[in-house]
């Protein structure tokens, strides 16, 4: 032993799972299970989980858990599926569960974005499309939004109102003469704007207001004002068609609420009429699911739908469920694969499917105009594979944490490499592709580190305390005694994990 | 240790069970294949006139092809001629049964020259001629006996043994026009596991520890030495209603896997060169942390989870692995667990610094509310080799 030079290890630098057993370095682990490890170089064993809810109920079977930022508290909003139904229900506190809010048959996933405390609700399900797995949105589905209240989500958008309104001079005011034509917009609780409806002709006169009658109510309170829109004066003959007119909303011509079947004495001059409402007649009345959901920019973005699964739609802004079917359209270039994921990063939105980027720039005007960047023809994600960051959506200072087949990758407009699982790549690449609809990855700043839920139901931690690149990064996997299908994070620090029947 | 003959199958793209002719001819041919020349039956389903290989064409144009074969039999066709004894089906094969090893054997092609086609093999430099041996001894890397990978091209009751995989190539520069593979024979080596194995309890829940011991004061059984893993089975249903069995099994290098069997789900082939492979869904489980103890004569596994609301019988089956390194052969019934479900699903929160988890742990008609303190499953750290 007198030339024997002992081997002092006195840091663990965590999983190493890159080749052969033998390459392991030796400040790194051939193998761990269930550890953490602490702001020096300890070891500990990883923390207890407990329960979240104190209801009751508990909730079963959760397929998906999202944090839900609503205008009074951080919360979630959860998937269960049992029998074949999948239930989405809020989670206001631990004391508090509302709903099922929203229950659909084949719903296994949804995908999810909240905008002025509104939740937006996209059921999804996987389908094999030839040898593939492909996300899209359920057939004969819908987007959805929630209030965030406790009352039951609704199908977003709406149908234009319907039926024959009666149209009169009323009492002494001021028009401009002539033939014009009158609708109602119906807006909802949410902000909604339906297209015109009830259309009709009336010629008015100069000297008189103008009255309606008939004008259809539902009684429903979720539609809080009905708008009067009218044409200019029209030129003579008339055509007869009430629909593809330019409507302006009349200034002050508002019922506020469903349920008053009249509107009486509105004045105004065509000079008065400056808003211009024919757009909504282009809007979607129902929007079809998806399993893309982002915000870019205060509109939402929808993509791969039942039956078209590269073509994006882009609301308006700050009106997420105004979506032109004419130019509110952004197409990712088809190559048989559907688009799985979407995320703003410095003004640009990134789209992603399973193995290619692109992005696109809102320049001000119509989605469809948008300008088309190829980033990456080899990297992309799954429906899950964004780190996303507390509540907000996955960008975190200034680069995106993304789950690609190549490994997890730091992205800032490019994919850099080496990517940050560089350490465990054996064990990614092990990883069933077809299966990366599992795959979710949830970024927690506070205790410095990534959790990515794996395809068999485990968590890979990746502690970054020490430093986030390939080298500082610590990898260790956590298992539990139950499968493990979601990860959220809740009131800034709080790990939730979501668990299944397996 | 025995000596072991298996017949060809008539067809082997066909479902259509492996047909055995009664009357063969020219014993005497497979008398050399080691052992088999006392089941006639079974040569003669190896020489009947009217069976014939596979021919494979090669359009390629790239002077080479190569060709997979799988073989398959119904479980209750008699085609394992152990020792020279009267073949027996794949149903009766003896318990611990395991294959050590096996080979084709291919007939030299001017030694058969009474079938409709001659025995021909046209690989490397043969090219029909220029045999040196009566048999040519082939690859057979990759050939097991598989009975859990579930196929449109596996019904129900049978197993394959395969793949095999062939290359040829052309002898004269040339393209291949065709190969055919005709009157081969398989033949290899098995060995009986006796044991005296046990385990304890016979009852438990997901989660609960299981031990397994092997008596060995009979110097005639088997450590759990060459147990490569432990299978954990129990018939279920695919997400199309069709009636599959659930294996779960835990290796002794620590992973974990599942796999469907006796259904359609979800099974995944491929088809290249129109043949199809196998390729069970599966998922697997890092770094086994539901191995406790993994010795030659004690090994203590945590249940692990799979069995998704399943309440009863589970059977364990010991998988063998073949010493000399090949591939997996065999496998040893252990007994009959009795698994009662616990739904642990729920929403659960990581709690800083606690030293167990509480987890959901729902029995049947119990508290939908129920919860159990259960330790933190093994945590552990292995560090990479000093000084190696």
């Amino acid at each position: 032993m007198r030339d024997h030079s002992p081997i002092k290890i006195d840091t663990f630098n965590g999983l190493w799972r890159r080749g052969a057993p033998d390459d392991t370095p030796l400040d790194h682990f051939q193998s761990c299970n269930n550890i953490k490890f602490s702001p020096g170089n300890d070891v500990l064993t990883r923390d207890g989980i407990g329960i979240s809810q104190s209801v009751g109920i508990p909730l079963q079977s959760v397929k998906r858990i999202y944090n839900y930022s609503t205008n009074n508290g951080n919360t979630l909003i959860v998937l269960t599926y049992v029998a074949g139904i999948g239930r989405i229900y809020h989670v206001a506190d631990a004391a508090t569960v509302y709903g099922p809010i929203l229950a659909i048959t084949g719903m296994t996933d949804f995908a999810f974005a909240s905008y002025g405390g509104r939740a937006y609700i996209s059921p999804f399900s996987t389908f094999l499309v030839g040898e593939l797995n492909v996300e899209k949105g359920l057939s004969g589905e819908f987007l959805y939004v929630y209030a965030g209240d406790g009352t039951a989500a609704r199908k977003a958008a709406g149908s234009p109102m319907t039926g024959n309104m009666t149209i009169a001079n009323g009492a002494a005011g001021h028009t401009d003469p002539g033939l014009h034509l009158f609708a109602f917009v119906r807006e909802t609780v949410s902000g909604y704007l339906s297209a015109p409806g009830m259309n009709e002709a009336f010629t008015t006169s100069a000297t008189s207001s103008v009255s309606f009658g008939n004008v259809t109510a539902s009684g429903s309170p979720l539609i809080v004002k009905r708008h009067l829109v009218a044409t200019r004066a029209l030129p003579l003959p008339f055509d007869g068609d009430l629909f593809n007119q330019t409507y302006y909303f009349v200034p002050g011509a508002v019922i506020n609420n469903d349920t008053d079947l009249f509107l009486n004495n509105i004045s105004f001059y065509d000079a008065d009429l400056l808003e211009d409402a024919s757009h909504l007649m282009d809007n979607y009345a129902e929007i079809p699911a998806g399993a893309v959901l982002c915000m870019y920019r205060s509109r939402l973005v929808l993509f791969s739908t039942f039956t078209d699964i590269t073509t994006g739609l882009v609301s308006a802004p700050g009106e997420p469920e105004a979506i032109s079917q004419i130019d509110g359209l952004i197409t990712f270039p088809p190559d048989g694969n559907p688009v799985t994921n979407a995320q703003e990063l410095r003004d640009i939105l990134y789209v992603m499917k399973r193995s290619k980027t692109i992005s696109f720039t809102d320049t001000g005007g119509a989605p469809s105009l948008w300008p088309m960047i190829l980033v990456d023809t080899a990297l992309g994600t799954g429906v899950h594979g964004i780190a996303t960051v507390l509540d907000s959506g996955g960008s975190n200072v200034d680069f995106l944490i993304i789950g690609t087949f190549q490994g997890v990758t730091l992205f800032n407009g490019k994919y850099n490499s080496p990517e940050l699982s560089y350490k465990v790549e054996s064990l990614w690449k092990n990883l069933t592709h077809k299966d990366w609809r599992l795959v979710q990855i949830v970024n927690a700043p506070i205790q410095k580190e990534l959790y990515i839920i794996l395809p068999n139901h485990t968590v890979l931690k990746g502690n970054y305390s020490n430093g986030m690149d390939w080298k500082k990064i610590r990898w260790s996997p956590d298992i539990y005694q139950m499968g493990v299908n979601t990860i959220a994070i809740y009131n800034i620090d709080q790990i939730i994990i979501g668990a299944d029947v397996f | 240790m025995g000596i072991l003959v298996i017949s060809r199958p008539t067809s082997i793209f066909s479902l259509t069970p492996a047909t055995r002719s009664p009357n063969g001819v020219a014993d005497g041919w497979w008398g050399q294949a080691g052992g088999g020349s006392s089941d006639a039956a079974l040569l003669a389903s190896i020489e009947a006139s009217g069976v014939n290989g596979i021919t494979y064409v090669d359009n390629s144009g790239t002077g080479s092809l190569t060709i997979e074969i799988i073989f398959k039999w119904n479980k209750t066709d008699p085609i394992f001629a152990l020792d020279g004894a009267p073949a027996i089906s794949y149903n009766d094969l003896p318990a611990g049964f395991a294959l050590n090893g096996t080979l084709i054997m291919v007939m030299d092609p001017r030694e058969n020259p009474n079938g409709p086609y001659r025995a021909t093999l046209y690989r490397s430099l043969t090219q029909g001629y220029n045999v040196g041996s009566e048999f040519e001894k082939l690859e057979t890397t990759g050939l097991k006996i598989v009975d859990d990978d579930p196929s449109v091209f596996i019904g129900a009751g049978q197993f394959i043994l395969g793949a095999l995989s062939l290359s040829l190539t052309s002898p004269i520069g040339a393209n291949p026009i065709f190969a055919t593979i005709s009157n081969y024979v398989l033949t290899g080596l098995y060995t009986l596991y006796t044991n005296d194995w046990s385990f304890s309890p016979s009852s438990a829940f997901v989660g609960d520890r299981i031990t397994f011991t092997a008596d060995v004061t009979n110097p005639a059984n088997h450590s759990f030495e060459n147990v490569d893993r432990i299978t954990f089975s129990y018939p279920t249903t695919d997400s199309n209603g069709a009636s599959i069995i659930r294996n779960i099994a835990v290796y002794k290098n620590g992973s974990a896997l599942s796999n469907d069997s006796g259904g359609g789900y979800p099974v995944k082939y491929s088809n290249s060169s129109g043949i199809p492979t196998i390729e069970p869904e599966e998922f697997t489980v890092e770094n086994g942390p539901y191995i406790i103890e993994w010795g030659l004569y004690v090994i203590t596994l945590i249940i692990p989870w799979g069995f998704e609301d399943y309440t009863g019988e589970v059977e364990l089956t010991g998988e063998v692995k073949d010493p000399k390194g090949t591939q997996f052969s065999g496998s040893v019934p252990l007994g009959t667990l009795t698994i009662s479900y616990a739904d642990t699903s729920g929403i659960y929160a990581v709690t800083p610094n606690k030293t167990n988890d509480t987890i959901y742990y729902r029995v049947l008609l119990g508290p939908v509310d129920a919860t159990e303190d259960v330790v933190i499953p093994i945590p552990s750290a292995k560090t990479g080799f000093v000084g190696g």
